[in-house]
């Protein structure tokens, strides 16, 4: 079983679209994925599956229920399926000690998701793991368990600096165990305005960064237009660029 | 808006998580359970952490203050004979880039001395002396300079190994550098060390005779079998692993100590021989040194503490002690080289007579060893020379000067560190029993001789 992470400085990157679109990707490619929102902050899975009472991460990690009872079957496409453990904002606030748990710096957490990827490790070809952006314990701990971690990053001066200080805090710490992929989503959000100029400029940075510190492991995703909180493998009018892409990257990260 | 300071911090407890997480993550794979901070422990067992504190304060005032009574009072740490130690070994024995020398432009003796150098700088530092984390990082960059893919070589000549014997004390003083930066900014990947012990274990331990041999050479040396048996011990009590890749360490230390109790022993006199032949084990140096029965009764010290395995060997560290201190040593604990007050008089053997005295928390001898080397060693208020009347200063015996000056306090800060560090069974109350069985043995051993002499 391969384990990927994705990752970003600032949320609203896209990483869930690119994380769930690669499973979708793989589900068609007859792959049995089990996705995990470990988004402790921003959890999003709900917004791209209408499923109904659900058990949470949360419960998994705070020992509350056990691994089967959070996993939900999602997606069958022939020999391929998607899984998914969701998590949930409500959970956090309504449980404000158990927040204190899960954001602080204990590795049990760690434990409890190493324990989580050899429990499924027979039963999937892929973990894949949506992470909270930024400097977050849990993000950590998911990175420390990956074989890829793919960082995503839209082009604007924040996302450029920041993804400079987690180089130097995180990152780098991580070079020699995890096969790190800087991907630049230059999807631009519907309605929203745009400096071309410091765009441009950050693209350009971001290219000097994927050479510098990711070894030039670096993929570059074009404006095709509004992707929409959806999976486009299991539409039946998909972006098809937008699938090829996917595609492609999945091809890539294989080696 | 958090402040700029606030920020630093925080990227810092990141970076701490990060590295404590690495650990965590192969003790993890290796089917262990990873070290929680201590914090979140007593957070989610307070009544438990409360009642345990209340036990332990009582355990450890109640038996201090009866101890205060008969023990002698412990000297303070001697600041300022570091200091002066630390000014001769700069100034004369060290180069421009702070690699120690014996004399300027040579350079043979230096991987020995980076040794030497890098186990008493850790030394000095846990024993909470006043070492920078930059003389600390210096002894990190020399030591890891002549570790050629596992083995320690000679200082730019990679393809020459050192012996055995500085093999283990490599590993040695390595460990030591581990345990002292454990905790600082300038730590390194535990790897390293394990890494390189188990290219020693493949590269000598041979299986089938229990013993470390150099294929090279024609004899095995009692020394280099007790310098690998007290590595590994540490190793495990230290990390708490018991194996190192294909090595199950336990047993090479049951195997090892098999062989030491067959093969070292003198079939006609019974007694410990220095050496013996790699292929038919019959003795070949049959006069032990002190340095090498010192060596056995240190490795044996911590052999002991790993009490499920060890405690029923016939190898007895007491009666070894007893034999160094009647044979070895004269009324004033002055260590001779050779049985029965005979040969040299090296600060090396003083230095770790008291070692090994504190490693078995003899306090009142330690500090009376420690005195030895202090007065007679210890010369013209500038550093500590190798003989006791040949005036010689040296790089070498400065180094084991400082190492002894570092032995009580390192020595308890180690007992403790063992105590936190090690899950299996073996620091108990039954292994204090030894130690207070062998306190009492050896004080009726030195005052049934003061008695004599008067």
């Amino acid at each position: 079983m391969k384990t990927i992470s994705v990752h970003s400085y600032r949320g609203g990157t896209g990483k869930t679209t690119f994380l769930l679109n690669i499973a979708g990707e793989l589900v068609t490619r007859g792959k049995k994925v089990l996705a995990i929102d470990f988004d402790l902050r921003a959890p999003a899975f709900q917004s791209y599956f209408k499923i109904d009472k659900l058990n949470y991460l949360s419960d998994y990690l705070l020992n509350k229920k056990h691994l089967e009872e959070v996993i939900v079957q999602a997606e069958e496409r022939g020999n391929g399926r998607i899984d998914l453990i969701f998590s949930s904002m409500e959970f956090l606030k309504q449980h404000s000690k158990q927040r204190d748990k899960l954001v602080r710096d204990d590795t049990v957490y760690l434990s409890k998701l190493y324990q989580l990827q050899k429990e499924v490790e027979e039963n999937y070809d892929y973990l894949l793991i949506d992470t909270t952006p930024g400097f977050f314990y849990r993000s950590i701990d998911a990175m420390m368990i990956s074989d890829i971690l793919l960082i995503v990053s839209t082009p604007t001066i924040s996302n450029v600096q920041g993804l400079e200080e987690l180089w130097r805090n995180v990152y780098s710490m991580l070079k020699e165990d995890v096969n790190m992929y800087l991907l630049i989503n230059m999807i631009e959000k519907e309605g929203e305005k745009v400096d071309k100029e410091l765009v441009e400029k950050s693209i350009e940075e971001l290219k000097k960064m994927g050479k510098k510190y990711f070894a030039n492991k670096l993929i570059e995703i074009p404006d095709y237009g509004a992707m929409g909180e959806r999976i486009h493998s299991f539409e039946q009018e998909p972006n098809k660029e937008f699938l090829n892409k996917i595609s492609e990257l999945i091809d890539l990260l294989n080696g | 808006m958090k402040g700029e300071k606030e920020k630093v911090k925080d990227l810092k407890k990141v970076q701490s998580y990060l590295k404590d997480s690495k650990k965590n993550l192969l003790l993890l794979k290796r089917g262990k359970k990873p070290r929680r901070k201590l914090k979140f422990l007593i957070k989610d067992h307070l009544f438990f952490t409360i009642l345990f504190l209340v036990l332990i304060v009582g355990a450890t005032t109640i038996p201090l203050l009866i101890k205060e009574k008969t023990d002698d009072k412990i000297e303070q740490p001697e600041e300022k004979k570091v200091k002066e130690t630390l000014t001769l070994l700069s100034t004369n024995f060290t180069d421009s880039e702070g690699i120690p020398i014996n004399e300027l432009g040579n350079y043979t003796e230096s991987s020995k001395l980076i040794i030497l150098s890098t186990l008493s700088f850790s030394m000095l530092y846990l024993a909470g002396f006043n070492i920078t984390i930059e003389q600390l990082s210096l002894q990190k960059d020399n030591i890891l300079s002549i570790l050629n893919d596992g083995s320690f070589v000679q200082f730019n000549n990679n393809s020459q190994k050192l012996s055995i014997f500085y093999q283990f004390l490599g590993l040695y003083a390595l460990i030591q550098l581990l345990y002292a930066t454990k905790n600082t900014e300038i730590g390194f990947s535990i790897d390293i060390l394990f890494n390189s012990l188990n290219k020693q274990l493949r590269e000598y331990y041979n299986k089938e005779n229990r013993l470390f041999i150099d294929k090279n050479a024609t004899e095995a040396f009692l020394v280099d079998q007790s310098l690998a048996l007290w590595v590994i011990a540490i190793t495990i009590l230290y990390f708490n692993v018991e194996s190192i890749f294909e090595f199950y360490l336990p047993d090479i230390i049951q195997d090892v100590l098999y062989s030491l109790n067959q093969d070292y022993r003198n079939a006609t006199t019974n007694k410990i021989v220095s050496s013996i032949s790699n292929k038919t084990k019959e003795p070949i140096q049959l006069e032990v040194t002190s340095f090498d029965l010192l060596i056995l009764v240190a490795a044996l010290s911590r052999v002991n503490l790993l009490y499920d395995y060890f405690f029923d060997n016939d190898l007895s560290s007491i009666n070894l002690f007893e034999n160094i201190i009647n044979q070895y040593t004269d009324e004033k604990l002055i260590v001779y080289e050779k049985r029965f007050l005979n040969g040299h008089l090296l600060i090396r053997n003083q230095c770790f007579f008291t070692l090994t005295s504190y490693l078995l928390h003899l306090t009142v001898t330690g500090n009376q060893s420690l005195n030895v080397v202090t007065t007679n060693y210890w010369k013209d208020n500038k550093g500590f020379i190798e003989e006791i009347n040949a005036n010689k200063f040296s790089a070498e015996a400065n180094y084991y000067g400082l190492i002894t000056l570092a032995s009580p306090e390192w020595s308890k800060g180690e007992y403790f560190y063992i105590q936190d560090n090690y899950k299996g069974n073996a620091v108990t109350s039954r292994a204090d029993v030894l130690t207070i069985f062998v306190s009492l043995v050896i004080v009726f051993i030195i005052n049934k001789r003061r008695k004599r002499i008067k």
